[in-house]
């Protein structure tokens, strides 16, 4: 039985299982592997009790592989998989893509491929670039920064896959599966008994507004960031700063961001903060989707915590203002 | 119904030509549906009217257990070469037939790496001359050859068949063990594998007559036919 209240307290991996069966999945697949293995075993329970089909796969090649017999035969399966199996991925996904099967795959960046660690921790956005254009064909990719936000993309994901016809990638921060919290289990669309329709490319995939946004003018900064960190700026609840947190790396919420900056008053040539963890790879993508604006990059050397980060993002803007000293040598 | 496109003697056409008859004496194409991996086997969809999907190479058990296993009412098999099924994807077969998904597993077995441009494969016998082996495959260079149908055997599985085209006698049996193995799917009884046989005149350096004669002396020396595995069938 699917859980019938309207508010619960979920974790991130049941949010994602829980949603799946609302918007009418029937088939679940993947591979043990850290962390992801959260999903795993909520959805070998979940969807054997409804009805579903599971297969435990030997490996994560094998588990898209069978989702995509899946939807071959009319289901629109759930995949989920680690960051680091992701590159085994990569050939499977691309015959997916050139095939045209509508799959939901939940990618859990625990951590680049390659790394020595596999802890559970604060990632970096290159991780979740990664998957996005490893491919070569440009996929619809959720990135959502909340649980009540993962549910509705969980929604969405299923809806876009089936009016488009292609897998779509929904990025999980390991933060996010981990995090506990009430749920408003509103009303999904459900992917049961439709038709699968094929769209053009510039139909809107996001009914709601794709841009999470705290903006009052006058004011002192423009922030921007994506995922958890976007969440936590958004929590900060600072009154003379704007802070602008977009749901979903491709397509990326261009024309709303553009239509939230342009309320702001002439004459100030507005300077958009874009932090993030690690290296410029936001900030990169950015300078190319958005030249017209002027950014400029922050980054976090260490994991940033919720605790605390107001601190940090004032030291970061202080350095950033300071003209460079020189050095003695 | 297209024109072969397959090499002069080619095998593939003499067991999709089998696998037409059976499925339009019982009237299967319905519920037929395929799965195809790389090599020469790729070309199937061409020939039939039937779905069929072409898997990432190795992965076609794993895409026909996820099609069995989302539309159990459905008839699923693999058409595979011996490169794709033996060296790429052994895994997949092996665990498909572990959780005894109702598949049908076909094998055309050319010993050689016949989609590439003759290459050795995992099942070249000892002494063949291929490609990548110019002086025949020594056991001690390029190691020993795979017995498909036996390894199987030894798995859970319902059916496991070694048949052989070179001769009208064998090109029955291969008839009745092709029908069986959709029987044993059709009952839910597990994973049905048949390894057929088969030759490759162009990539065997031999004409077709002799290549057929090479076939039927491997077919003494080093993979005899037979039935390895038959669990009782639900009649």
């Amino acid at each position: 039985m699917i859980i019938s209240a309207q508010r619960k307290s979920l974790s991130g991996f049941e949010v994602v299982i829980e949603a799946a069966l609302k918007a009418g999945s029937q088939s679940y697949f993947a591979a043990p592997s850290p962390f992801q293995a959260l999903l795993l075993n909520e959805g070998a329970m979940r969807f054997e009790e409804h009805h579903g089909s599971f297969i435990q796969a030997e490996s994560p090649a094998a588990a898209l592989a069978m989702a995509m017999g899946a939807s071959a035969v009319g289901s629109v399966p759930l995949v989920t998989v680690n960051e680091q199996d992701f590159l085994q991925l990569q050939e499977v996904l691309s015959y997916c893509c050139l095939q045209s099967r509508p799959l939901v795959l939940v990618v859990v960046a625990n951590g680049p491929p390659g790394m020595e660690r596999n802890w559970l921790q604060f990632q970096s956005l290159a991780y979740f670039f990664q998957p996005l254009l490893g491919t070569g064909s440009p996929l619809v990719s959720y990135l959502p920064s909340s649980l009540q936000e993962l549910w509705q993309h969980m929604g969405l994901a299923f809806d876009a896959s089936l009016k488009r016809s292609q897998p779509v990638l929904l990025l999980l921060d390991p933060l996010l599966l981990m995090q506990q919290g009430p749920v408003q289990l509103s009303p999904l669309p459900s992917v049961k008994q439709r038709e699968r329709e094929l769209t053009k490319n510039g139909q809107s995939l996001m009914p709601y507004e794709s841009l999470s946004i705290c903006l009052e003018w006058p004011c002192e900064h423009v922030w921007l960031a994506m995922g958890v960190l976007g969440e936590w700026l958004l929590q900060l609840h600072k009154s003379d700063w704007n802070i602008l947190c977009p749901q979903s790396l491709s397509p990326f919420p261009k024309q709303a961001l553009r239509e939230a900056l342009a309320e702001a008053p002439e004459g100030e040539q507005t300077v958009i903060n874009v932090i993030e963890y690690q290296g410029p790879f936001l900030f990169q993508q950015l300078q190319n989707i958005l030249p017209e604006f002027n950014l400029r990059s922050h980054i976090l050397t260490a994991a940033p915590e919720p605790l605390g980060l107001e601190m940090k993002l004032a030291t970061l803007l202080n350095t950033a203002c300071q003209p460079e000293r020189k050095r003695d040598v | 119904m297209s024109e072969s496109e397959y090499c002069p003697g080619c095998s593939h056409s003499h067991l999709q030509g089998l696998l037409r008859e059976i499925f339009q004496e019982r009237g299967l194409t319905e519920r037929l549906m395929g799965v195809v991996g790389a090599g020469c086997s790729q070309d199937l969809g061409k020939y039939f009217d039937f779905p069929v999907i072409k898997a990432p190479p190795g992965l076609a058990p794993a895409v026909a257990a996820g099609i069995k296993r989302t539309t159990p009412d459905r008839l699923v098999f693999t058409y595979q070469g011996d490169g794709d099924l033996g060296s790429r994807g052994l895994d997949a077969l092996i665990h498909a037939a572990l959780r005894g998904d109702s598949i049908t597993v076909l094998c055309l077995n050319n010993q050689v790496m016949a989609g590439s441009g003759g290459q050795m494969s995992i099942t070249t016998r000892t002494g063949q001359v291929t490609t990548s082996t110019r002086l025949g495959r020594s056991t001690a260079r390029a190691g020993s050859p795979l017995k498909l149908a036996e390894m199987v055997a030894r798995l859970p599985v319902a059916f496991s068949q070694r048949v052989s085209l070179h001769e009208s006698d064998f090109v029955k049996r291969a008839r009745l063990a092709l029908r069986d193995a959709f029987d044993y799917q059709e009952n839910g009884q597990g994973l049905s594998f048949v390894e057929v046989l088969g030759i490759c005149p162009p990539y065997w350096h031999q004409s077709p007559e002799e290549a057929q004669q090479s076939l039927k002396q491997s077919l003494v020396r080093h993979n005899p036919a037979g039935i390895f595995k038959g669990v009782t069938m639900i009649r």
